[in-house]
């Protein structure tokens, strides 16, 4: 059966983010913050959930490897900045130690007494906002299949690499489908790399989430992103329906004009491999 | 266990922690000293927790992963309250299976292998994580009483989640071996069941544990009925 690898520190798993950074994404998603600002505030909350599961009293284990593509008017670059600046994927531990900045955020909380409390919280940030040009993403998904297999030759019984792909619009340097069918090829002895896409939009159309079937989507760029997209293996499927989601065993990874609640749940779902030993 | 004899704690902490097993050894040893498990025992135990970190100098991951807390279950077996019942208090999905001569006669919290896919309550070091200590039919759905009368060889084996779901899978498959596990003299044989079923891919790689309390001893220093 694929996708039950455990997840150690000696078979750690990767996550690859690709963020379409290209000027569309300076749009707004809400009066107060823009689809790129947005975007990278749940990357880095998504980052430091991440951590705060892999830390221990004794330190951060690493479990995860993790890397992150951005690709804009600038071409495709890594999204990691400084000190993680060298390589694509780090392992957790590196991210943990080398946040850009710590912000001091407030949240509202519950006080577990029927009440609201705010709190400010340290808010890690890695991941800057950008949005600029293009989106070549052709030359994005390429990328990601190059580390994707190096990184799978040198972890062959791992729970293979999952994909978070993030977009607002279509493609400005060709059609991604036949290089996102060769990356989800990429494989360990525990299955084939995993792409979960994300098109992200202010607009009060119906979103649609976990689609079983092209039928009903609402355009041939729907219908693209959703032949992209790999279905959810089972134990995503259970989280998702525990979440609320209506998903099947033919249910994608895929969300379209997801809002911004749906745009949290997606990363939650995307990273939620399965235990951790 | 006390020193009694009467009251036997494990609890098995949660990988995804932030320090199950300082957070264990306190839950137990806490069970150990005051077999009542309610809101105020709980928070008694979150201070003592508490106190053996220094927050303010955590690095701002070991702070997060601290407030995000530690979990653990807690599966008591108590005879303090006489030689005839034995109670049992379960919260989390370690499992409590009461043997009679090496037949099953019950189980508890789960009765089904099934019954291990699905997320667990656990007692966390966090408050707000613990409410469902508070409702009403708590202690209804997280106490058991056994009776040993009439019981020719009593035994009640605990044992943590990986093990549990596997013996009630070969029960449910009509290949029980509460037997075996009632035979488990000291750890190298429970070692080797281990080692076998994991590389037969039919037991989950976790941490393992399997207590095995027998009550023939204690019913036959009793003296009879004339």
């Amino acid at each position: 059966m694929s996708y039950t690898a455990e997840i150690s520190r000696s078979n750690p798993t990767a996550f690859l983010f690709l963020v379409d950074q290209s000027g569309s994404m300076s749009d707004p998603m809400n009066p107060n913050v823009s689809k790129a600002q947005f975007v990278a505030d749940v990357l880095n909350r998504t980052l430091t959930t991440l951590i705060t599961r892999c830390t221990r009293s004794e330190g951060t284990r690493n479990y995860f490897e993790i890397g992150v593509l951005g690709y804009g008017g600038e071409g495709t670059y890594n999204g990691f900045q400084g000190a993680l600046g060298s390589s694509i994927i780090n392992p957790i531990s590196a991210i943990e130690a080398s946040p850009l900045r710590i912000e001091q955020r407030k949240k509202k909380m519950d006080d577990g007494a029927g009440g609201i409390v705010e709190q400010s919280i340290n808010f890690p940030v890695w991941f800057e906002p950008n949005a600029n040009g293009g989106t070549p993403m052709c030359q994005a998904v390429t990328r990601a299949a190059e580390e994707l297999v190096a990184w799978c030759d040198s972890h062959p019984n791992s729970y293979p690499p999952t994909v978070l792909h993030i977009t607002d619009g279509e493609s400005t340097d060709g059609n991604p489908e036949e290089l996102a069918a060769q990356l989800r090829q990429i494989q360990t002895n525990d299955g084939t790399v995993l792409i979960f896409n994300l098109h992200v939009s202010p607009s009060s159309e119906e979103p649609i989430t976990f689609p079983a079937t092209e039928t009903g989507l609402p355009d041939v760029y729907a219908e693209l992103l959703f032949r992209m997209s790999s279905p959810l293996p089972e134990h995503l499927i259970r989280f998702a329906q525990e979440k609320g989601y209506k998903v099947g065993m033919e249910s994608r990874g895929f969300m379209f004009n997801a809002d911004a609640v749906q745009i949290v749940e997606f990363f939650d779902i995307g990273t939620r491999a399965s235990q951790l030993r | 266990m006390t020193a009694d004899d009467s009251r036997l704690v494990i609890s098995d902490g949660a990988s995804e922690s932030f320090d199950s097993k300082t957070w264990a050894r306190l839950l137990v040893s806490s069970f150990v000293q005051c077999p009542e498990l309610n809101e105020s025992w709980l928070a008694n135990a979150i201070s003592r927790f508490a106190a053996r970190f220094d927050f303010a100098n955590l690095s701002w991951s070991k702070q997060a992963a601290f407030t995000r807390g530690s979990f653990a279950t807690l599966l008591a077996v108590d005879q303090s309250t006489g030689p005839d019942n034995v109670n049992i208090t379960s919260v989390g999905d370690s499992l409590a299976v009461f043997l009679d001569s090496g037949e099953l006669l019950q189980s508890f919290p789960y009765v089904q292998a099934e019954e291990f896919q699905q997320r667990p309550q656990l007692l966390s070091t966090n408050t707000i994580s613990n409410t469902f200590v508070t409702s009403q039919d708590f202690l209804a759905n997280h106490q058991k009483t056994w009776s040993l009368q009439g019981r020719s060889d009593p035994v009640i084996l605990c044992m943590t989640d990986a093990l549990g779901a596997w013996a009630l899978r070969h029960s449910q498959n009509g290949n029980p071996r509460w037997q075996q596990l009632a035979q488990i003299r000291d750890v190298t044989e429970l070692e080797s069941l281990v080692i076998q079923e994991r590389d037969a891919k039919t037991l989950r790689v976790d941490d393992t544990t399997l207590v095995l309390l027998s009550f023939l001893e204690r019913q036959q220093d009793e003296l009879p009925e004339s």
